[in-house]
């Protein structure tokens, strides 16, 4: 019997089988037909939940959801996100300047003082200045509002260096003066708040009259906020040659550096005191870049030294830590001056977050770029309208809240801004996991497709 | 041989090549009790004969031959049968089309394809059997298979391998 003839036989074999056979047979075809086409279903969702996956951990996540403004320091209360109706009433107009955190939603300025803006859009406490226009404002860890005026560039004279706050847990509002009596004056240069949001720490320069003129004496004074008092910073003869830096809130010290010259390779030297004004260690690290350094922030455990660079658009990091030396790696951040970006954050070792103001429109609008992450293309955005001002609030209070914890944590409750958090932490293992789930399940199936027989 | 014993044997076959000359499962069934009945009558002799399953078949064929001319002016296509799908996808994708086709041709034609293809007869036997020309045998054939390659170009291969064989076979029986 020829091909032709098998198929013959085959034909009549089947039409001609007992009908109880039949029957069987097409039972038989018929659960492996169902269970082909569950199994065909089953891997069609599985891949589509894949996609589904994979495309939302990918997503950008200012287009999933605004961020959530987190918890900035032990202490702080604040609400876990600023409202997109949060806005700022005419004449005040936000303070680019300003980084709103906790409580406080905001802080804008008119030129002659400052108020706080709740989560809720109301105003919560008028920080006056005498009609002049706060130099700088500042927010501590537990939710006040610092403001304060840097004084006079007159050698001999001018007003004296002034702090103002607001407390966010009395809602008071307090001042200090930070020159010492009898000075002629002087100028704020610094300020830092403490990772218990009592004390501030500020270096102010102090101008004393003598026999042929007036010279300028830098000081370190302490700040307790809780009750006015201004004290000298002991370890002012240690951290004289530096700059001061950080507040390290795990070890509750402060970290003062200063880098030996311009050169590429100059070392760091870094100083660490006590609230006490103690030293606490010295260490040298070696300086990488021939740039300016800017500023130190702390992220994921490690004191970090951000350094832009106007030459190579990169920012360089480098740990600050003994054991650490010369692990300094940079970050490509397309943003152009970075050097006045008011919040640069590290939220972990690849994340970098940063809200610069950019006054390169000439029409005078003041535009922010708020970078996410290394490479990612900056959102731009403009201060015109306060809402999206507030958006740009938001974006640097997480670049700022990241500061001094320990990277980012799981957002609290189920909310789309928490699943991408999980999807883009854990999407990547979620996918393949999918994948290889599926792949295993089919490679079983066709095994034992091949070994039964069947198919 | 007792008949009981044998037609219990051999019946599945008979209806499997009934089948196949029919198209239809109940004509089929028609076709075997019909021949089963002529033979009956004489099975003492035909036993006595020698191996009766060919004159049983010769019997099969004849009746049908004569049911395809007794009907030839009023033959129709019956419906579909049932049909298991034990096998293959592929193969039974293959048996349903080979059944549709075969129910395309004519009754001469699908019996000149069973018996030579299916019961491997040779043309004079299938001439022979059917108690027609061997010329129409061979006409029938090559139309037939002419016909099966149009309407199921899936079997083309099949067809294709069987007319080689054929033009194979005819090509060694001249001289």
């Amino acid at each position: 019997m020829n091909g032709l003839g098998d198929l013959m036989h085959e034909v009549a074999r089947q039409a001609t089988a007992p009908l109880a056979d039949r029957v069987d047979a097409a039972e038989r075809a018929l659960g492996r037909a169902r269970r082909r086409r569950r199994a065909r279903v089953v891997e069609m969702l599985a891949f589509t939940a894949c996609i589904v996956v994979a495309t939302f951990a990918l997503l950008p996540a200012h287009v999933v959801a605004p961020p959530t403004v987190r918890e900035p320091l032990s202490g702080a209360q604040g609400p876990d996100r600023l409202p997109a109706h949060l806005s700022v009433p005419p004449p005040w107009t936000p303070d680019l300047d300003t980084q709103p955190i906790g409580r406080v939603g905001m802080v804008a300025s008119d030129g002659t003082g400052v108020f706080a803006v709740s989560a809720d859009g109301g105003m919560q406490a008028r920080i006056p200045h005498a009609g002049a226009r706060p130099d700088g404002i500042s927010l501590s860890a537990d939710g006040s509002v610092l403001a304060w005026r840097t004084g006079s560039d007159d050698m001999c004279g001018g007003e004296q260096a002034a702090l103002s706050w607001y407390v966010a847990r009395t809602g008071a509002v307090r001042s200090a003066q930070l020159t010492p009596d009898g000075s002629l004056g002087g100028s704020i240069d610094r300020v830092l708040t403490a990772p218990d949001g009592a004390h501030v720490l500020a270096a102010v320069a102090a101008r004393t009259a003598v026999p042929d003129g007036c010279v300028a004496t830098s000081r370190l004074v302490l700040l307790d906020t809780a009750t006015g008092d201004v004290v000298e910073y002991r370890a002012h003869s240690a951290a004289a040659a530096g700059d001061l830096v950080a507040w390290d809130a795990d070890s509750a010290t402060v970290v003062f550096s200063r880098g030996d010259g311009p050169n590429v390779g100059a070392p760091i030297r870094t100083t660490r005191c006590d609230l006490a004004g103690q030293v606490v260690d010295r260490f040298t690290t070696t300086r990488v870049p021939d740039v300016t350094p800017v500023s130190v922030r702390r992220a994921g455990g490690s004191t970090l030294r951000w350094i832009p660079n106007y030459q190579d658009g990169k920012l360089w990091s480098v740990p600050l830590e003994p054991d650490r030396p010369n692990k300094a790696r940079s970050y490509d951040l397309p943003l152009r001056g970075i050097a006045d970006a008011t919040a640069v954050g590290l939220r972990d070792a690849a994340d970098v977050i940063a809200t610069v103001p950019v006054n390169y429109d000439q029409s005078g609008d003041r535009r922010v770029l708020v970078a996410t992450r290394p490479g990612a293309d900056p959102v731009t955005l403009t201060t015109a309208d306060p809402s999206v001002y507030v958006r740009v609030a938001a974006a640097g209070v997480v670049a700022n809240a990241q500061l001094g914890g320990p990277g980012p944590a799981a957002p609290s409750g189920w909310s789309v801004q928490g699943v991408h958090w999980w999807l883009r932490s854990y999407g990547g293992w979620l996918a393949g996991g999918l994948v290889l789930a599926v792949s295993a399940i089919g490679l079983v199936r066709r095994v034992r497709r091949s070994m039964t027989g069947a198919g | 041989m007792d008949f009981g014993e044998w037609v219990a044997t051999r019946r599945g076959a008979l209806l499997r090549t009934a089948y196949l000359l029919t198209g239809d499962t109940h004509a089929a069934e028609d076709l075997v009790q019909g021949a089963l009945e002529r033979v009956a009558l004489r099975w003492g002799r035909i036993v006595a004969a020698g191996p009766p399953e060919a004159y049983v078949r010769q019997v099969l064929y004849r009746q049908h031959v004569s049911s395809w001319r007794r009907h030839r002016n009023r033959e129709q296509l019956g419906p579909a049968p049932e049909r298991a799908a034990a096998e293959p996808a592929l193969a039974a994708d293959l048996r349903v089309t080979l059944d549709d086709a075969l129910r395309r041709l004519t009754a001469k034609q699908r019996a000149v394809l069973v018996l030579r293809f299916y019961d491997d007869l040779s043309e004079s036997q299938t001439a022979d059997a059917l108690g027609i020309a061997l010329g129409t045998v061979k006409s029938q054939t090559r139309d037939a298979l002419a016909r099966l390659r149009s309407l199921a170009p899936e079997l083309r291969d099949l067809v294709d391998g069987v007319e080689e064989g054929r033009m194979v076979r005819e090509g060694e029986s001249q001289p």
